[in-house]
């Protein structure tokens, strides 16, 4: 099988006078970023590297895209960091993940000295855009000390952990290039096509983005953070021909006038991932993206970016809902007893990083009839199976959520919280409860006779521990706890008190 | 008339104030972009826009407009100024 490492050096050659990457209004070609990367490999090479794994703190810049090439070709693992989480959950990663090695980029060098300070052996490896540009010229010298390295883990992504600590799921190259296999020839992207970056480089779903396009000689277009929210001039202006967004994107189009009809006629395929589809929209992106196939994708981090499909046919109805689909061909799906989806097959992670038995239990080891040791991943995902040959999803059997495609274990919020106020009467709720909602928000409700300035202080203490997606919009503080009659607290009584 | 006599000014300053505290809001550069800046996230971003809606009885359209144009306070205030009277 050939690796990633000779797949990728093999595009880039290959395309080389193609556009492979626009960034902050500049257009690279394949030659370029080949040559930039080159140069960060080097970098990192001669820094004093005590470990593989290499952490990333860049956003929507070219300091990260070439980064995450440089690690592939010399074979080390990529981790990238949140530039919005608190510098104490960042410091937290680093650990867990075993990093030495720090690459920033100039614009969060304040971030890179706040994490030095806590950890005095981290090496940071700054990368200025300027040197990039220089290097971009020069002609490229070949490095075959690289060539015979290999690489156990491609990157490790951190996701919320109800034990009150985020979990890292480390993905290999062989969970990696089992995806790439299937999806490559089932997106069908070949020179000349243009597809989007939306998702932050810590979404799994970024890695899609980065490989898909360039192992097929596509040219990636990276969203500005700004442009996230309004897409559509953006779609038109680059007459992007392949999407992929969390839902959310596309319901705050709908609702701000960007899906009307025909307006997109240059796409030809949009993916649709990390949260449930909403039918309505996905009609009206299909008459907006009018040539256009419509595909939701499905998969946790654990399983590779995604390991279920669905096309949604032409002739949609409003009242059906979306299905997650059906497995990739080389992935099986299987349901428990009380209808959890279970899957195993190669694109499933070997299990977490600094597991403990806890959270061993997701990983169940399952001898097949001819001996093999078979892994099913607990997915928490309810869902059921439906005759026309696929999986619908019911709701989570935790009480994880969705906020824009983010992973948010709620438990992970109450136990920072119950911490902090030594008080056991605390819920966080997320609202609205539509699961269609793009406006969904946590509120966290305590029981407390104390006063405003506690609020306050619970919000800067949350905030310094947790990502931005998971601080909750308002803090509630009651008197007294509804509780039901079975004693707990009663989250309906929560939330009507938000209506 | 400045647009910092217009409720929604006030109403914006206040969403901000929320998020940063009044002293920071008020010393706030009107024309830079809010999201890049990181002082408002996107979400953040949609729900004051949501909220901007119902308040002021508004239905924005961003078909053709570039987001950077509006993600600055005196953007944002210009996009609306637009909105109300057309509406009205």
């Amino acid at each position: 099988m050939q690796t990633l490492k000779s797949k990728l050096n093999g595009a880039l050659c290959k395309f080389a006078n193609c556009d492979a990457l626009y960034v902050n209004k500049q257009t690279l070609s394949y030659a370029q970023l080949n040559n930039m990367s080159h140069y960060v490999a080097q970098l990192l090479d001669n820094s004093d590297v005590k470990s593989n794994r290499v952490a990333i703190l860049a956003h929507r810049e070219l300091v990260a895209y070439t980064t995450i090439i440089a690690c592939i070709l010399t074979a080390k693992t990529y981790v990238p960091l949140n530039i919005k989480a608190p510098i104490e959950r960042l410091v937290s990663m680093i650990n867990t993940a075993k990093i030495n090695t720090l690459v920033v980029s100039e614009k969060y060098q304040n971030i890179a000295n706040d994490i030095k300070m806590l950890l005095p052996d981290i090496e940071i490896v700054l990368i200025a855009e300027a040197a990039l540009y220089q290097k971009s010229q020069e002609e490229l010298k070949c490095f075959n000390k690289w060539q015979s390295l290999t690489n156990s883990i491609c990157y490790i992504m951190f996701t919320s952990g109800s034990t009150g600590k985020p979990k890292g799921v480390p993905i290999s190259e062989d969970n990696l290039i089992s995806y790439l296999d299937f999806v490559i020839p089932f997106c069908g992207l070949s020179i000349g096509d243009r597809t989007s970056q939306t998702f932050d480089l810590t979404f799994d779903l970024s890695v899609h983005d980065l490989f898909v396009t360039w192992l097929s000689g596509a040219c990636l277009f990276v969203l500005p953070e700004s442009a996230l929210f309004s897409p559509g001039a953006f779609i038109k202006k680059h007459r992007l021909t392949a999407w992929f967004s969390v839902p959310s994107t596309g319901a705050i189009m709908q609702k701000f006038g960007m899906l009307k009809e025909n307006m997109y006629p240059s796409l030809k395929l949009s993916l649709f991932c990390g949260e449930a589809l909403p039918t309505n929209m996905a009609i009206a992106w299909q008459k907006s993206a009018c040539n256009s196939k419509v595909v939701n994708f499905y998969g946790p981090t654990e399983a590779t970016i995604a390991c279920a499909y669905f096309k949604i046919p032409d002739d949609y109805s409003e009242e059906e809902i979306i299905p997650i689909g059906k497995a990739f061909p080389h992935m099986s799906f299987s349901l428990s007893d009380n209808e959890e989806l279970l899957i195993s097959g190669t694109q499933v992670t070997a299990g977490y990083l600094e597991s403990t038995p806890e959270m061993k239990e997701n990983f169940e080891q399952v001898s097949s009839q001819d001996e093999n040791i078979i892994t099913w991943y607990h997915s928490g995902d309810k869902v059921a199976w439906h005759e026309g040959g696929y999986y619908i999803y019911k709701g989570r059997l935790d009480e994880q959520v969705k906020i824009q495609g983010y992973r948010v274990e709620l438990q992970e919020i109450e136990i920072l919280a119950k911490n902090y106020a030594k008080n056991n009467l605390i819920k966080a709720i997320v609202w609205p409860r539509d699961i269609n909602s793009f406006n969904k928000a946590i509120y966290l409700f305590i029981q407390t006779n104390k006063k405003e300035k506690f609020s306050e202080e619970l919000v800067e203490f949350l905030n310094k521990r947790l990502p931005h997606y998971m601080q909750p919009r308002k803090i509630i503080l009651l008197e007294n706890m509804p509780l039901n009659l079975n004693g707990k607290i009663d989250s309906n009584a929560l939330r009507a008190t938000l209506e | 008339m400045s647009f910092k006599e217009e409720a929604y000014y006030q109403f914006i300053l206040e969403k901000i104030s929320n998020k940063i505290g009044e002293i920071k809001a008020n010393e706030l550069d009107v024309n830079i972009n809010l999201i890049e800046h990181g002082i408002l996230d996107s979400l953040d971003f949609i729900s004051m826009l949501m909220e901007l809606e119902t308040k002021f009885g508004l239905d924005l359209d961003f078909e053709d407009v570039d987001p950077t144009t509006f993600t600055s306070i005196s953007g944002l205030c210009l996009l609306i100024a637009g909105e109300v009277n057309a509406t009205s």
